[in-house]
């Protein structure tokens, strides 16, 4: 196309990563938000109490069950997830009708893990939404929703294999930054963000496909299962060898005590290594009961215990790896959703996911810095360069202070406002509307210093809004060592720092450039006046 | 604790191998790194990096292991890149800190653990391969 | 339209259209070559199927020549095509 394989590459990386950048963007913040989502859950429901302090795995489950007893006695399927894994928040309970009214038979809960009541907390879409943004977008329907985020995933795989590749310097700019050069700043910036978290961006991006492949490339499916949702379906039982199931046998026998079974999985996995539960037709003659365990590293799909729901005889251990190319497709779901990460990891999981952000960040200004100083010479900007400017501001900058407007939004709507729940989403994006509105009316400079202001106040006085509308404030849980509830806090004030840095080095450089630009008149008016005098 | 250990060990690795490097070396020290120095600053550096691999692999396990390890890589390279951004001349001097703050703590594992139980003789056991550790999380805490 | 406008509007097309159903005849043609069972020989061409779909898309902006690159592009769609209609057949229904 242009002169040279290199050539071509760069500039398929140039409107790989602009053309979805903000896209991108948008995926890659609030699926970095996500890996903390069920911190940012209990953030976003006060009144839960306090995790529990280890209630025995086997009190839980009788609660559930009884709980799920009282709710579904009649239901197909009942299912347990234990707080044990990361994913879970609470005591989740969970029943799957069965027949011709099967979608009204279905329904789920969260028990309070020490009484096995219900909860009923504020309705808020809580951190689970801004994390299931991040696949599902908002507002699209899913279908197109999963496609659009696929075709993003597309577009940064191809970004990020033609970034390689055109990276001249891979190794000798592997440590180098250097600031106050304009666009090499930006380019430098760029490529040690891209290469020092380079396993990570490949990962989560292929990943990424991964998970929704049966969609993206049902072609391949349906050459060996034929077209259509059946066929699909069977494709997932053989799969997940889901095939042999026994059929209902109509006849009331009560339940096997499950806390034996219990026993048996703990002794053979480890205490409090219990993940989840699942009972196949409760209160029948063929009943079954399914134990999986907690995982320990990125392998999603773990060892699960089969047993009579009558007898509680154990009749089989599924293993953890049941074939090759499925254990690799869990391996890389299981990275890209680190729920078997601890604190540190997911920390570190955290960090990764924000070099990835701002590497798309930092991508979409060095497009705009480097058409800017090509226009040094040759004057009037283009309307694509004024759109991806403004677009830039209220996609890098205003879409975290939408995010934050969604947490003001959870503190501020009452409680039994109808729809309250879609309402804190609303806010979001009506924020996140104006953010992209508000450079228009603008000059660029300008509105990047009022945007980077406005998040300053909005994080940094997020933990006092927190203080006035709840009894959690961050001085009460740091006390209680409540280490979720404080480090939500102490979050946003580091975020409402760093912009509020931002926002300081952006006015101060503005103003010496003002400054610059008036000694340089007034200079020229003095040597102009000379003469005359 | 032996993340941060791994982590002071990967820092200190990538800033013997950032000094290896002309521009970096420039940045610290007047003038250009000999061939001599340059190997051995890139020996410091691997072998500070291999070190934070195998106590890594020692603690989480294969499975954990080299995802722990990739996202430590990531934070000791950004630390990194802002040092020699900001702060350059004091480069080797927070390398060999980290290296001096490593090997207090592993002293500290000595004594608290007695000799059999230190990272250091604990990690060459490669014998518990590939077996998955039940609790990899708590592990750390009873060692150090 | 200039040259340079249609030699983008061609490799764009490629890549996006011809690069899909080379990735997913490739992909096909992969898991009907497998030895596992069914459903992990269509696991094992998805997997794969994203790294060929990107490959391809490098090829079609990276190709010296537009007619280069399409004659690649279809000969070795058409190819895999027909290999995976005979091992259809071959196998049965």
């Amino acid at each position: 196309m242009k002169d040279g394989f290199r050539q071509s590459m760069a500039w398929l990386h140039t409107w790989t990563g602009l053309l979805l950048g903000w896209v991108l963007f948008f995926i890659f913040l609030t699926g970095t938000a996500g890996y903390f989502d069920t911190e940012i859950d209990r953030w976003m429901r006060p009144e839960f109490p306090p995790p529990a302090s280890q209630v025995q795995t086997v009190k839980m489950l009788e609660r559930a069950v009884e709980r799920l007893q009282a709710k579904a006695p009649n239901a197909e399927r009942w299912r347990v997830s234990l707080p044990t894994d990361h994913g879970v928040v609470g005591l989740n309970v969970s029943w799957r009708g069965s027949g011709h009214d099967a979608a009204a038979a279905n329904g789920s809960e969260q028990l309070d893990q020490n009484s096995g009541e219900p909860l009923k907390p504020r309705a808020t879409g809580g951190g689970q939404l801004l994390y299931r943004m991040h696949y599902r977008l908002h507002y699209l329907p899913t279908t197109i929703s999963y496609w659009l985020v696929g075709i993003a995933a597309m577009f940064m795989l191809v970004a990020i294999l033609t970034g390689i590749i055109v990276h001249r310097k891979f190794f000798v700019d592997f440590f180098t930054f250097r600031q106050r050069k304009g666009q090499r700043s930006w380019l430098d910036a760029h490529n040690v963000l891209a290469v020092m978290a380079l396993p990570f961006h490949v990962m989560i991006t292929y990943s990424g496909l991964i998970f929704f492949a049966y969609l993206y490339m049902a072609p391949v499916i349906a050459a060996t299962y034929g077209f259509g949702e059946n066929s699909q379906r069977l494709y997932f039982d053989e799969l997940e060898g889901r095939l042999a199931r026994p059929a209902r046998a109509n006849t009331q026998v009560p339940l096997t005590p499950l806390a034996p079974l219990i026993a048996e999985a703990e002794a053979q996995w480890g205490e409090g290594r219990v993940r989840s539960l699942e009972i196949l037709y409760p209160g029948d003659s063929q009943a079954q009961v399914s134990i999986s365990q907690t995982p320990s590293g990125p392998l999603r799909r773990t060892a699960t215990m089969v047993f009579n729901g009558v007898s509680g005889a154990l009749i089989e251990v599924k293993p953890a790896i049941r074939s090759t190319p499925k254990a690799i497709r869990d391996t890389l779901l299981g990275l890209h959703e680190g729920l078997f990460a601890g604190p540190v990891l997911r920390w570190l999981y955290f960090l990764s996911g924000s070099i990835g952000t701002a590497m798309i960040a930092t991508g979409l200004v060095l497009w705009t810095v480097k058409r800017r100083e090509k226009l040094k010479r040759t004057g009037e900007p283009s309307f694509g360069l004024l759109l991806v400017e403004r677009l830039n501001i209220g996609t890098v900058v205003g879409l975290p202070i939408a995010i934050a407007a969604y947490f003001w939004a959870n503190r501020l709507i009452p409680a039994g406002v109808e729809g309250r729940a879609a309402w804190e989403a609303h806010a979001m994006f009506i924020a996140w509307t104006g953010m992209l509105l508000h450079p228009i009316f603008r000059p660029v400079q300008r509105a990047w210093i009022e945007q980077c202001w406005l998040a300053t106040a909005v994080f940094g006085l997020l933990p006092m809004l927190n203080a006035l509308t709840t009894n959690r404030h961050l001085a009460a849980s740091l006390a209680q060592g409540d280490w979720v509830l404080a480090g939500f806090d102490l979050t946003m004030l580091a975020f409402g720092a760093a912009f509020g840095c931002t926002a300081w080095m952006l006015s101060r450089r503005a103003r010496d450039r003002v400054t610059r630009h008036e000694t340089l008149l007034s200079f020229a008016a003095c040597k102009n006046a000379e003469p005359a005098e | 604790m032996m993340e941060l250990l791994a982590l002071v060990l990967a820092y200190a690795g990538f800033v013997a191998l950032a000094l290896a490097m002309n521009r970096h070396h420039r940045q610290v020290w007047n003038g250009e790194a000999s061939e001599h120095t340059r190997i051995l600053l890139r020996i410091a550096g691997a072998a500070g990096l291999a070190s934070a691999f195998a106590l890594c692999i020692r603690y989480a396990g294969w499975s954990v292991g080299p995802v722990l390890m990739l996202g430590l890589l990531s934070a000791a390279g950004i630390a990194v890149v802002l040092l020699l951004t900001f702060r350059p001349r004091i480069a080797f001097a927070s390398g060999v800190v980290a290296v001096l703050f490593a090997g207090v703590m592993s002293g500290y594992a000595l004594v608290t653990n007695g000799i059999a139980k230190a990272p250091i003789l604990q990690k060459l056991q490669f014998h518990h391969w590939p077996a998955e550790r039940t609790q990899p999380q708590e592990q750390p805490e009873k060692v150090l | 339209m200039t040259r340079h406008a249609t030699s983008v509007c061609q490799r764009v097309s490629a890549a996006i259209f011809g690069g899909y159903a080379l990735a997913a005849v490739f992909s096909t043609f992969f898991s009907y070559i497998l030895p596992t069972s069914r459903a992990e020989a269509a696991m094992s061409g998805l997997l794969l199927s994203f790294a060929v779909y990107a490959a391809t898309i490098l090829c079609a902006f990276g190709a010296r020549s537009i007619s280069r690159m399409w004659t690649g592009m279809i000969l070795l769609t058409a190819g895999f095509g027909l290999l995976a209609i005979l091992l259809k057949l071959a196998r049965g229904p």
